[in-house]
């Protein structure tokens, strides 16, 4: 969980699009369902000689089932787990990465320079995602949002809010 | 000997149930763990409990429904081998 600072509110929360969780939990999808018709059909086209094995079939199945359940709730925490805090005083990007590898980074409004967006193809365009990259000042690398949702809300957001801490501390 | 294989077989199953359980718990960790938007993660890591436990539930029931000892008999000894099966003059007997 986050710790925010002394007075400090967050301001927005974003993540990447939907569309990206769509993408990637349809495959796993596909095979839940792959997996109950093989075992249907198992079921029902099993010679009687085997009638022993109908209930390991079965078993393999239900591992398997087990197994895309846990593998579609990673996906999805994995989605749910990468995120972007704007408060007022700071950004803070965490990226999970699998089970047991997370990145926190965070960055001080005042750092920020400038931010951009990128959307690239017909998909990113009608749906209305892309990439977010905020400039900072320091040697770190840019600070990237890969397929935001509303990216030019998200970069506008971002950006009042730079400007909101700025006069606040007159710098 | 057929005893013993079903024996292992069953604990091997027995096993990748208690491992799978294991994972489910890991999962549900992280998403109680590092979540923002409290409640809503709860939601979102209930259904994947409840699921969960369903699976591990049917797996336990199938676990108890498999007689490994005739998997074994239906897999590897149904039909007993006999001379006819060998019409040349083997130096052993299969």
């Amino acid at each position: 969980m986050i710790t925010l600072r002394e007075n400090e509110r967050i301001v927005s929360v974003f993540r990447r699009h939907h569309f990206v969780l769509l993408v990637t939990l349809i495959p796993i999808v596909g095979a839940f369902f792959l997996v109950l018709v093989v075992a249907a059909i198992a079921e029902v086209r099993m010679p009687s000689d085997f009638g022993a094995l109908k209930p390991v079939v079965f078993l393999g199945a239900a591992f398997f089932l087990h197994l895309l359940w846990l593998a579609l709730f990673i996906t999805i925490a994995d989605f749910v787990l990468d995120v972007w805090v704007l408060t007022d005083k700071r950004m803070i990007m965490v990226e999970q990465k699998g089970l047991f590898a997370r990145m926190v980074a965070e960055l001080d409004l005042d750092r920020v320079q400038d931010a951009g967006v990128e959307v690239n193809g017909i998909i990113a365009t009608f749906l209305n995602f892309g990439n977010v990259r905020v400039h900072t000042a320091s040697e770190r690398e840019d600070f990237v949002l890969a397929h935001a949702a509303r990216p030019h809300e998200v970069k506008d957001t971002v950006m009042r809010s730079c400007a909101a801490f700025r006069q606040a501390h007159k710098i | 000997m057929v005893t013993y294989m079903a024996l292992l077989l069953s604990v091997l199953a027995f096993c990748a149930v208690v491992l799978l359980a294991v994972i489910t718990l890991v999962v549900a960790y992280h998403f109680d763990r590092f979540g923002i938007e409290k409640n809503r993660h709860r939601i979102v890591a209930g259904v994947f409990l409840v699921g969960s436990c369903v699976f591990i539930i049917a797996e336990i029931v199938l676990l108890r429904a498999v007689s490994w000892d005739d998997v074994l008999q239906s897999v590897g000894g149904r039909v007993p081998m006999s001379e006819q099966d060998f019409p040349l003059s083997l130096p052993f007997k299969p």
